[in-house]
């Protein structure tokens, strides 16, 4: 007897484990949007709670859940990094690119003008979200001007030192620890609060043209075209919101972040929402910066891709 | 009959285990849509043994772990004997300890990344965890020496260091030897910690923070299962060791 309900509660504990996972209400469409400059993407329609004849809920999640959310499927769209959407796809998740939302907030800082990246050889460059579009993108900066770089300290490369967020950045720069710091905005209007502290890169500039598309919207299959295109529009109407309204965008992306977590975005101004470069362009118009910026990426390393360059029907087109 | 009770206690009840957690975990990457099944993760981690950065990662994260791990077990060794000698060091102690066992860890990490390099960070951030821990197992060890045994030193003439030689160490020799074998693996757990914490480079912390930035969840449980699996081999060799070297002294 006493073997018998040792079994059971073992295999209790066993569907417990395995019930575990909470399934979404299939009637209502989950939207994930990450934390920070992202989330000024969709924070103009925050405030519905239909789009399209359909019931939205959006959750504002931390930075770095954002990627394993889209491996768990969880989310029917997220705003996500472009290299992110495409790891995923490669990996045989249901998502494809729908369009691009943020086209380039980062910024170099630190206490010295450089006129040229050249310049950063032998200093210590604190660099934010290893692995993701901060890092490729310097480096992609730094190999087509030729320049060296890695984690060692030497005077005829820029030394490359990872943190986990501006805040830590922010510190090191006061501190003296770094030189000059990646950031992206808003951070890089905190930073500059620093004494002597200036923008040094706009490395929008450096890449060339409007920008890169740093963060995309990733929709499932199972979202329809007519959904998408409401959302479009809703996007559209609703214009400049958070440039307009800054303390109401900081307000409602805090209400809406994930139960538990707090948001890093505390404060912001239209001139720092400005400098996040939010637009919406749909996929049959972005199409050919993003794929750039993907080759870019995959020749620094293949890894931020999941691999390989993604296929043709990685981008949806809604018309 | 002694034989089977040790086979059965040895080897089967742990392989059971083992084949039991294997099980589980099969089934929680079926029904979930991680898909990382064990077999996949053996593969991943052959592929990661057979890559040079690997064992550069692992040698420099082993290196910071061997010089925590040391720093702060003859750190606490010292300072345990040296409170059991005297009152006054054992009374400034305490308070000290205490407070470094109750310092958050991830505080640690984010005061002196600031200050000094993220490799000096991830060994101070060992021994800060690791002194207490071993000061607050080594000291038990140090007061409990028989008095007697002291004053019978005394007594024949042995200085102190002849005393800390004949006395105090054979008789502190299992509690070191058990803190010296558990420690250094829970020393190698904290530097991966404080290596993710840290972005340090040339680590095996970076390269779990760099599979996860990539999405590699495979890559990252492999590089999880072999931090494990060394760490249980290092414990498995220093028991097997110490078991040995008991049965040579008796």
């Amino acid at each position: 007897m006493k073997k018998l309900s040792m079994i059971i509660v073992i295999a209790l504990l066993g569907f417990c484990l395995f019930g575990c996972q909470g399934g979404n209400d299939p009637e209502v469409v989950e939207i994930y949007v990450p934390d920070g400059a992202p989330a000024l993407a969709l924070v103009s329609v925050f405030d519905k709670t239909e789009i399209g004849g359909k019931q939205v809920k959006f959750t504002v999640v931390p930075t770095d859940t954002i990627g394993p959310a889209l491996l768990s499927e969880m989310p029917d769209l997220a705003i996500a990094p472009t290299n992110a959407i495409a790891n995923v796809f490669n990996k045989g998740k249901d998502y494809r690119y729908v369009s691009s939302h943020t086209h380039g907030n980062l910024f170099i800082v630190g206490k010295e003008k450089l006129s040229d990246l050249s310049e950063l050889k032998g200093n210590t460059l604190g660099v934010i979200q290893q692995g993701n579009v901060p890092d490729l993108i310097i480096q992609t900066l730094l190999t087509d001007s030729g320049i060296k770089f890695g984690t060692d300290s030497s005077d005829d490369m820029v030394t490359l030192r990872y943190f986990q967020d501006g805040a830590n950045v922010i510190a090191g720069l006061k501190s003296g620890a770094l030189s000059f710091g990646l950031l992206g905005e808003p951070a890089v209007t905190n930073a500059l609060a620093i004494e002597g502290m200036t923008e040094v890169f706009d490395l929008q500039k450096l890449w060339g043209g409007d920008g890169y598309p740093q963060a995309g919207l990733a929709a499932k299959s199972s979202v329809s075209d007519e959904f998408i295109k409401a959302l479009f529009d809703a996007v559209t109407e609703a214009g400049d919101f958070a440039s307009a309204h800054p303390d109401e965008a900081v307000s409602r992306i805090a209400a809406h972040m994930r139960e538990g977590s707090e948001s890093t975005v505390k404060k912001l101004t239209a001139d720092t929402v400005k400098r996040c470069n939010i637009k919406l362009i749909k996929a049959e118009d972005c199409k050919e910066d993003v794929l750039k910026m993907l080759q870019a990426f995959f020749d620094i390393n293949p890894s931020s891709l999941g691999g390989a360059m993604p296929s043709d029907d990685f981008f949806r087109i809604v018309k | 009959m002694k034989l089977k009770s040790d086979i059965i206690k040895d080897i089967l009840i742990p392989a059971s285990v083992l084949l039991a957690s294997v099980l589980i975990w099969q089934l929680a990457a079926y029904f979930s849509s991680a898909d990382v099944t064990p077999f996949i993760t053996i593969g991943a981690m052959v592929g990661i043994l057979g890559e040079a950065e690997f064992w550069v990662s692992f040698a420099f994260t082993v290196l910071r772990a061997l010089v925590a791990f040391a720093c702060s077990f003859i750190l606490a060794l010292v300072l345990s004997i040296l409170a059991s000698w005297y009152d006054l060091i054992r009374r400034i102690a305490a308070p000290i300890v205490t407070a470094l066992r109750s310092v958050p860890t991830m505080a640690v990490v984010l005061i002196f990344i600031l200050t000094v390099s993220p490799s000096a960070t991830t060994v101070l951030v060992g021994v800060l965890v690791l002194f207490p821990t071993f000061y607050s197992a080594l000291l038990p060890a140090a007061t409990g020496v028989n008095k007697d045994l002291k004053e019978i030193a005394l007594v024949c003439g042995a200085n102190r260091l002849q005393r800390l030689r004949y006395v105090y160490l054979p008789i502190m020799a299992p509690a070191i030897a058990e803190n010296g074998i558990s420690g250094f693996s829970l020393a190698i757990k904290l530097i991966v910690s404080a290596e993710v914490l840290s972005q340090t480079a040339k680590s095996i912390g970076m390269m779990m923070q760099t599979a996860k930035a990539y999405l590699d969840i495979e890559r990252l449980l492999a590089l999880t299962m072999i931090v494990v699996i060394v760490c249980i081999f290092i414990d498995a060799v220093g028991k097997s060791v110490f078991a040995y070297l008991e049965k040579k002294m008796m």
